[in-house]
């Protein structure tokens, strides 16, 4: 398999404190990746470094030649509610942003967005602006946006916490087919296992440093983060 | 009716108020197509800042020159930048940069004036605007400006948006956020040199804000918010030329107070609206 993304030896310090310390792990095609971790591991600084947003101290991270990653950040809410767009421009934006001159969207663009919106369960918000929105129909805009880019990784921070729970196995499934027949690797950030155990092929804990690298099954048999998953997925702790 | 009309026409007899137009007009369609972005992305502020800052460019250039703005441009445009980085910078206030630099500017136009004392007139008159003062050159420079916003904009539309919306996303997506900001920037403190003739130091700013500030109260998309502010700003500067010409009131003042007049409108179309009695 070839690496999309792979970290070497990377270090991120935020002054004296040390956010990230000697982290190295890789990303291939097709990978469904969670990372784990508690408040102040270091798990969005990783993302937010990987992304280009924060310089590394040390170490590197070398991607994939032309790879296309698409972002959903954490509960994003422009803080201008009346900001004046639809959802439609919103999300068309995805498709639209790296274009030089005016054009029109094409009808491939309008065919996946109506596609991604109606997989969302908000297409019928369209012509809404995207402020009037709860936070969790932003959120699958912002998701739909994200899918416009055509990723080859999809990159997300806690992306299913402004989401009510019977949206939250809809999401995991629409990634799941994304990784699936897409072959769009995900790596994302998530205190939710519970609800994406079911769909994830491996997991990153990170305590400044990678503690674990393993599949799912091989973490929660893990004496030394038991704690983690008694806390956070503890019926999963029950079957095993 | 026909005294009105008889005044309207007369306008177009003189020189000074064709030029007056088509400066206002010129500049106004630049400055709502910039002003939306900065509106947009709580930049407004910026404009105000830098109309100070133009106050204390102009005194400068006014010792040295006979074409003040000319001195007055780059000070100004290389002032915009520079609060630009500072507000990049997240461990400085730009708000704080802004006002003091533009209080800083405004008193080294004041003791300026006081010390050489010849142009205080002069320089009183780019406070408030003169319509008197524009020239043909502020013509060119307002043609050239637009020209310049307007393939600025055409270029770039969806990326402007895109960062105007989620400058991370927009970064991350590849988009040159730090490169686009400059020329906002830049184009920015053009506007503000090219708009003071007419408006004044202390009324400029509100070239960039209201004709979004109106637009947005009509809940539209991005598209045509943009659009539309666009029209509004052309409609109120042609409409706050002509009623200060015929009223003899003073130009920057009628054109501002028309736009305030007419975002209070909307406004309370909205606000009924909304109460469900329209």
């Amino acid at each position: 398999m070839s690496n999309l993304i792979t970290i070497q030896d990377l270090t991120v310090k935020y002054e004296s404190f040390t956010a990230l310390k000697a982290v190295d792990f890789s990303l291939s095609k097709g990978e469904f990746v969670a990372i784990l971790g508690q408040n102040g591991s270091g798990k969005t600084t990783l993302i937010q470094t990987i992304l280009g947003l924060k310089e590394p101290t040390s170490g590197t991270i070398t991607l994939k030649e032309g790879l296309r990653m698409g972002y959903l950040p954490q509960h994003y809410h422009n803080p201008d509610k009346h900001f004046p767009a639809t959802v439609e421009e919103v999300v068309l934006s995805g498709a639209l942003l790296g274009q030089k001159g005016y054009k029109k969207p094409l009808k491939d663009h309008k065919f996946f967005m109506e596609k991604h919106l109606e997989d969302l369960g908000i297409s019928h918000l369209r012509h809404r602006l995207i402020g009037t929105l709860s936070g969790g129909q932003q959120q699958r805009a912002l998701l739909a946006r994200a899918l416009m880019t055509e990723p080859d990784v999809l990159i997300m921070d806690e992306p299913t916490s402004a989401l009510d729970p019977s949206m939250r196995d809809t999401f995991f499934e629409l990634l799941t087919h994304l990784n699936h027949h897409h072959q769009v690797a995900i790596l994302l950030i998530t205190h939710d296992i519970g609800v994406a155990s079911d769909y994830l092929k491996r997991v990153i804990y990170l305590d400044q440093k990678v503690l674990f690298d393993g599949t799912f099954e091989a973490f929660c048999e893990n004496d030394e983060l038991s704690p983690y998953v008694h806390t956070h997925a503890p019926h999963k702790e029950a079957v095993k | 009716m026909m005294v009105f009309i008889e005044r309207f026409l007369l306008i177009f007899s003189f020189s000074f108020m064709i030029r007056a137009l088509l400066v206002g007009l010129l500049t106004a369609v630049s400055s709502s197509m910039v002003g939306t972005f900065l509106v947009l992305k709580r930049y407004s502020m910026i404009g105000h800042g830098l109309a100070h800052v133009a106050f204390g460019a102009v005194a400068v250039g006014l010792l040295f020159s006979t074409s003040p703005l000319l001195i007055a441009l780059p000070l100004v445009v290389g002032t915009s930048v520079l609060i630009l980085k500072l507000n990049e910078k997240a461990d400085v206030h730009a708000d704080a940069a802004i006002g003091v630099m533009a209080t800083t500017a405004m008193a080294l136009g004041t003791l300026l004036a006081s010390i050489d004392g010849g142009f205080t007139t002069v320089l009183n008159s780019y406070l408030f605007g003169s319509i008197l003062t524009v020239q043909w050159l502020d013509l060119g420079l307002a043609l050239i400006l637009l020209l310049g916003v307007m393939g600025f904009v055409g270029y770039y539309y969806h990326s402007l948006f895109s960062l105007t919306y989620d400058p991370t996303f927009a970064h991350v997506s590849g988009v040159p956020v730090k490169r686009l900001n400059l020329w906002l920037a830049i184009f920015t403190g053009v506007i503000v040199v090219v708009g003071i003739r007419l408006l004044g130091t202390i009324l400029i700013s509100s070239f960039i804000i209201f004709p979004t500030l109106i637009s947005m109260q009509l809940k539209k998309g991005f598209k045509s918010t943009y659009i539309i502010a666009s029209i509004i700003a052309l409609l109120t500067v042609f409409f706050g030329i002509v009623f200060s010409f015929i009223y003899d009131f003073p130009t920057g003042s009628t054109i501002v107070l028309l736009n305030a007049v007419v975002f209070m409108v909307f406004f309370i179309i909205q606000a009924l609206k909304k109460r469900g009695s329209l």
